[in-house]
């Protein structure tokens, strides 16, 4: 087995492992198109990402995508790696098997600090995989806040796919408490708006891209966050670039002083048949960062920007203690989340004892967490 | 050096005791019999580390050398042997 980074020549490779995982029964694919969405305005993009693949001659037999970025611990910049969409043969035909524990080892010794998101339950083969291959783990917190009651109680596959639960929602959906509840709770953003968040106090405005305002924003933001990803306009552009519409920046700044508060992205999509949100259009918050004190209007902007767009259920995944905050008092709910962030064992000192989950910054728009929800 | 026999017997007790796997010969193909999937060869991997101090460093190693506990054994030896 030989181990390279991709190159374009190889992208046939790649749809040949696709179609024999195809044809094994698995619905698992690599994408064809490894880069980031903006990376190719750059000549030397400072975050970029590349196929690494193990070759068995003419075949690719797996295949993961390294994702280069910056983290700032405690202010330190250093270089890490998402490691996305980990695939392999092995999942349909076992003379493979060893492939991707190869792959894996191979990227480690290329970047030592790896980390990756989602993953799933704890009954998954990816997790299981990666806490045998030692990396360290928590489960990131899970935020929604239900705008369509009557239509969520109906739609979601969580009340699906447990029977008493099911019943319960229908019955809810029909007998009007769905629609009552709607009210309340758009009743209750609104107060917590007006009251707890004084959010009269800032303005959101849709911007098309990031620009030198945003690096103010990361700059004088840093001391707040012990741990942060790279939040500056140029990193931010290629992840989020302003041709991709599908993304939402809001800028926030304080309506006296016209000082910048923050941005959040947020984003949404209308599902069809998903097996977790059925045919709802759901509304994330993906990404954003700001003061701690600014966090609960930074939320409250993106959640009321997404009920204004019409979406009937609005997610988030953030980690930080003021996101987490933020969530809550901007009238969010925590719910039960499968979200996992995995620290590769030289990803120190993240997720150690001196580095718990609520001191790092991570949200659904890190690594490939936005996959199925844009 | 370690009979390759009783190598055998151990590591065939490893895949009935950590993997609930009844591995029925030395001989038995891992892979065919889908045995030895990622999870196990990960596992297998670590065992054979903590177990024999082999550097598990995967670099050199393919399937084959996992393909049967006959087969991880002959591993087992001439690692051991050369390290």
């Amino acid at each position: 087995m030989n181990f390279r980074f991709a190159e374009d020549g190889d992208l046939a490779a790649v749809a040949r492992l696709n179609g024999r995982l195809k044809a094994g029964g698995s619905e698992e694919s690599m994408t064809l198109e490894p880069g980031l969405p903006g990376e190719g305005r750059y000549r030397c993009a400072p975050v970029y990402r590349r196929m690494i693949i193990a070759e068995d001659g003419q075949e690719i037999r797996a295949a993961l995508l390294l994702y280069h970025h910056n983290i700032f611990i405690h202010g330190e910049k250093r270089d890490f790696c998402w490691a996305d969409m980990p695939l392999s043969e092995g999942i349909v035909d076992p003379r493979y098997s060893l492939a991707i524990v190869q792959l894996m080892k191979k990227a480690a010794d290329y970047q030592p600090f790896l980390m990756t998101m989602g993953v799933g339950p704890p009954e998954e083969a990816a997790y299981r995989f990666l806490a045998k291959l030692g990396w360290r783990h928590q489960t990131v917190p899970f935020f929604y806040h239900p705008v369509r009651v009557n239509k969520a109680l109906r739609s979601m596959g969580y009340f699906k796919n447990h029977v008493r639960l099911r019943y319960g929602a229908l019955l809810g959906a029909y007998s009007g408490l769905g629609t009552g509840l709607s009210g309340l709770l758009t009743m209750r953003r609104k107060l917590n708006n007006s009251l707890s968040l004084n959010l009269s106090g800032y303005e959101g405005s849709v911007v098309d891209g990031f620009d030198e305002w945003a690096d103010c924003i990361f700059n004088t933001s840093l001391s707040d966050y012990p741990v942060a990803i790279r939040s500056d306009a140029t990193a931010l552009n290629i992840v989020y670039p302003p041709d991709d519409h599908r993304y939402i920046r809001l800028r926030v700044q304080r309506k006296e002083t016209k000082q910048d508060a923050g941005w959040i992205v947020v984003a949404s999509k209308q599902m069809d048949n998903n097996p977790y949100f059925g045919d709802l259009k759901v509304g994330t918050l993906v990404d954003g960062i700001g003061r701690s004190a600014d966090v609960p209007a930074l939320v409250a902007t993106g959640l009321n920007h997404l009920v204004e767009i019409g979406v009937d259920m609005i997610v988030a995944n953030f980690s930080h203690s003021a996101w987490v905050r933020g969530c809550r008092r901007a009238g969010m709910f925590g719910g039960p989340s499968n979200y996992q962030i995995f620290v590769s064992p030289k990803g120190g000192p993240l997720l150690e004892e001196t580095c718990p989950l609520h001191l790092i910054h991570v949200a659904r728009g890190h690594a490939d967490g936005m996959d199925h929800l844009i | 050096v370690r009979d390759k026999t009783e190598l055998e017997a151990q590591i065939a007790a490893f895949f009935s005791e950590k993997l609930n796997m009844n591995v029925t010969s030395a001989d038995t193909d891992l892979v065919q019999t889908r045995i030895l999937d990622s999870l196990g060869v990960v596992d297998l991997l670590l065992y054979l580390e903590q177990e024999f101090g082999i550097d598990a460093s995967l670099d050199n190693l393919e399937i084959d050398d996992l393909r049967s506990i006959a087969k991880i054994a002959e591993l087992v030896l001439e690692r051991r042997y050369s390290s």
